[in-house]
């Protein structure tokens, strides 16, 4: 047992400074914080050099082919990035149609906006906008429409960004609405839905995604029927969601907790409909609540994009890890620098959705006090 | 009351209707495509070879005993990992509640970074871009009785000695010492900095959760600052911070799958790999599901009992 008796005691301490200590103080106060500035400007000095040769001074801006980048003593090969970025981004999607992506994403930015930016009025529309004229027309520009003019262009030649973005925006699409009916059914007062819910919850979470996604590409086409053959990229789509709904139900379970039962009491004795009190009361405050977890859950789904390279699709990460093996390309610096250019892809798309989440998280504090 | 029985009834028969139509489905199209439907294919010739195994296996042994490698091997690096992950996330996490403000910023730089990257660039990065160019066994680098080269690590071991390189004895390998394949030890280090990141907020929140007042007291009842936080505010935030950490466990031993993107013979590869060869779809995904479904609740139910039993959970 510690003794907390105290026998000697602490000389005085001097007061607290009146004013908030200065950067000088902060990197310089005491020798231990000296000692700590020291060794982190050893390593910048040690780390940072380096590192800017390597990206910048050394790196191989523009060549027509990795003849420059195997030479010893090169840099980053910024050129191999420049001369694969197409495949990157659309896979072997024919050039003349990338408007068609372009347009579907350009449309799609503009929805996502529309619904978190709080200026903007009109929020129903943009929800249905997101979640049903998206769907529909980005399939239509994408897949193509004979009668419409839009030639086919199977997705087979889908890859990159395109694949990475369309895996991210159909488990988002996915994972609000399945997550909440997942979570409602795990709330219900029927034994058998709520036990349902609960199975399908943990049964998905307890599994590795990976393990998920090979059971949407092998066992779906089993438990068809023969002649329905699900697309090869509907089947990892559908272990996305399924697998996104899963986790989103745990974290609007966690808003729907959040929502004093007063208020579903209260709307009931005003003579709201169960739909309505839900719809009208209940689901708002609950997503209200949890919006950051919903947001950090698609940091996490973009991030998860990257495994449908196990069932053979070409996404972002997956591009350049097969084009790095080219051997027009091929030496020492490519892989580098490809990840290096994957993980700043990542990297923006993520920390710009960190961002609005801890935004809106500050911003929630607020309103609340 | 007897409304809700029939939604109830109606929703158990739709249920009931989907299985059986699938299982109808599965039987059919099994057997148009001569897939074997039962267990027996556990107890043939598996015949590929595995890079790194805990227990003696070769080509020559069976399915089942591949599947008990990948089990193992899934169990190993998931606990080195997350020993591993505990002790840089802790280290990042009190780098990030430092009072100076430079280490406080490297820390929170290595967080943001981190865990805004996919894993697999994680591990993609450490097996091409690190550990790929390693030297052959006869130039390994000697790290203080560690070698390194491009067939694994070997660490000293209670049992199997120090690893030595002897080129009169054997001129392709080295003997003694624990081996740790490439793949293993990207499997690790990607999971290892990947997880940290996040131990190292759950380490912070864990902190912060504790009211400030507790350490002024504390203070203020004369106990030094390392009295301070090792008596008062670190029993406090852990208690905080141990059900996140163990689905951060959880989260890591589910992530060591990623290790079929690489090669590591773990649960997942291997039984990839049978999946391929035997075509036992049904089978190896249920077996799967079966074993990951079996850790992620053995580790919940352990989870319970030490909430419950230690005073860490208790109020």
């Amino acid at each position: 047992m510690t003794d907390f008796l105290r026998a000697n005691f602490l000389p005085p301490q001097p007061p607290p400074p009146m004013r908030a200590p200065g950067w000088r103080s902060k990197l310089f106060g005491d020798a231990r914080a000296t000692a700590i500035t020291v060794l982190l400007l050893a390593l910048a000095a040690l780390v940072l050099p380096p590192a800017i040769r390597y990206l910048f001074i050394d790196a191989i801006w523009s060549a027509p082919d990795g003849a420059a980048c195997r030479a010893p003593g090169a840099g980053a090969c910024w050129a191999f990035i420049a001369a694969k970025s197409p495949f990157f981004f659309y896979g072997a999607y024919p050039p003349a149609f990338y408007w068609r992506v372009n347009l579907t994403f350009a449309l799609a930015a503009a929805l996502i906006v529309w619904l978190l930016h709080p200026k903007i009025p009109g929020k129903g529309i943009a929800l249905g906008g997101f979640f049903l004229g998206l769907p529909i027309i980005g399939f239509v520009l994408l897949h193509g429409a004979p009668a419409l003019g839009l030639p086919v262009v199977g997705t087979n030649l889908w890859g990159g960004a395109l694949v990475s973005l369309i895996m991210a925006l159909a488990g988002m699409a996915a994972a609000l609405p399945g997550g909440v009916a997942l979570a409602m059914g795990r709330r219900s007062e029927l034994p058998a839905l709520r036990w349902l819910s609960v199975a399908t919850i943990e049964f998905v979470r307890g599994a590795p995604l990976i393990a998920v996604l090979f059971m949407a590409n092998v066992l779906l086409p089993l438990f068809l029927p023969p002649d329905w053959a699900p697309d090869r990229l509907l089947r990892p789509m559908f272990g996305i969601a399924l697998f996104a709904s899963a986790y989103m139900a745990e974290v609007v379970r966690g808003g729907l907790a959040a929502v004093p039962r007063g208020q579903g009491e209260a709307a009931a004795a005003l003579g709201f409909s169960r739909w309505q009190s839900l719809k009208l009361i209940v689901l708002p405050q609950a997503l209200g609540a949890v919006v950051p977890g919903i947001v950090n859950n698609f940091v996490a789904l973009f991030k998860d994009t990257t495994l449908v390279a196990i069932v053979g699709l070409f996404d972002f990460l997956h591009a350049i890890d097969v084009a790095r093996l080219d051997p027009v390309w091929a030496g020492p610096t490519i892989a580098l620098t490809g990840y290096i250019f994957a993980a700043l892809f990542y990297l923006t798309f993520c920390l710009a959705m960190s961002t609005y989440a801890r935004g809106l998280e500050n911003r929630l504090a607020a309103a609340k006090r | 009351m007897n409304r809700r029985i029939a939604l109830q009834a109606l929703l158990l028969v739709i249920v009931a209707a989907l299985f059986i139509a699938a299982a109808l489905n599965a039987a059919r199209n099994l057997e148009a495509r001569h897939i074997p439907t039962s267990f027996a294919f556990l107890w043939q010739t598996a015949g590929f070879g595995l890079n790194q195994s805990v227990i003696p296996f070769s080509p020559l042994d069976t399915y089942a005993r591949a599947l008990l490698v990948g089990v193992l091997n899934t169990l190993i690096v998931s606990a080195v990992a997350s020993v591993l992950a505990t002790v840089v996330g802790f280290a990042v996490g009190f780098a990030r509640l430092s009072a100076h403000w430079g280490l406080s910023r490297l820390a929170a730089l290595y967080v943001e970074t981190l865990r805004n990257i996919p894993l697999l660039l994680h591990l993609l990065f450490w097996y091409i871009v690190l550990l790929t160019p390693l030297p052959q066994p006869e130039q390994s680098l000697s790290l203080g009785g560690v070698l390194l080269n491009n067939r694994g690590l070997y660490f000293p071991f209670p049992g199997l000695g120090w690893p030595s390189f002897d080129a009169a004895r054997n001129a392709f390998n080295v003997e003694g010492g624990l081996r740790l394949s490439p793949e293993a030890a990207a499997l690790i280090f990607g999971l290892t900095f990947y997880t940290a990141a996040y131990i190292a907020e759950i380490l912070r929140a864990g902190v912060q959760a504790v009211p400030r007042g507790q350490g002024e007291a504390a203070q203020a009842l004369g106990l030094s600052p390392a009295q301070t936080r090792r008596l008062v505010v670190m029993p406090q935030a852990l208690r905080v911070a141990l059900p996140p950490l163990i689905s951060q466990y959880l989260a890591l031993t589910k992530n060591s799958s990623l290790a079929a993107f690489i090669g590591f013979a773990d649960l997942m590869q291997v039984s990839g790999t049978i999946l391929n060869q035997t075509g036992a779809a049904l089978q190896t995904i249920g077996i799967d599901m079966a074993l990951y479904l079996g850790l992620s609740m053995l580790t919940l139910a352990l989870m319970r009992r030490i909430e419950k039993k230690s005073d860490w959970g208790a109020k």
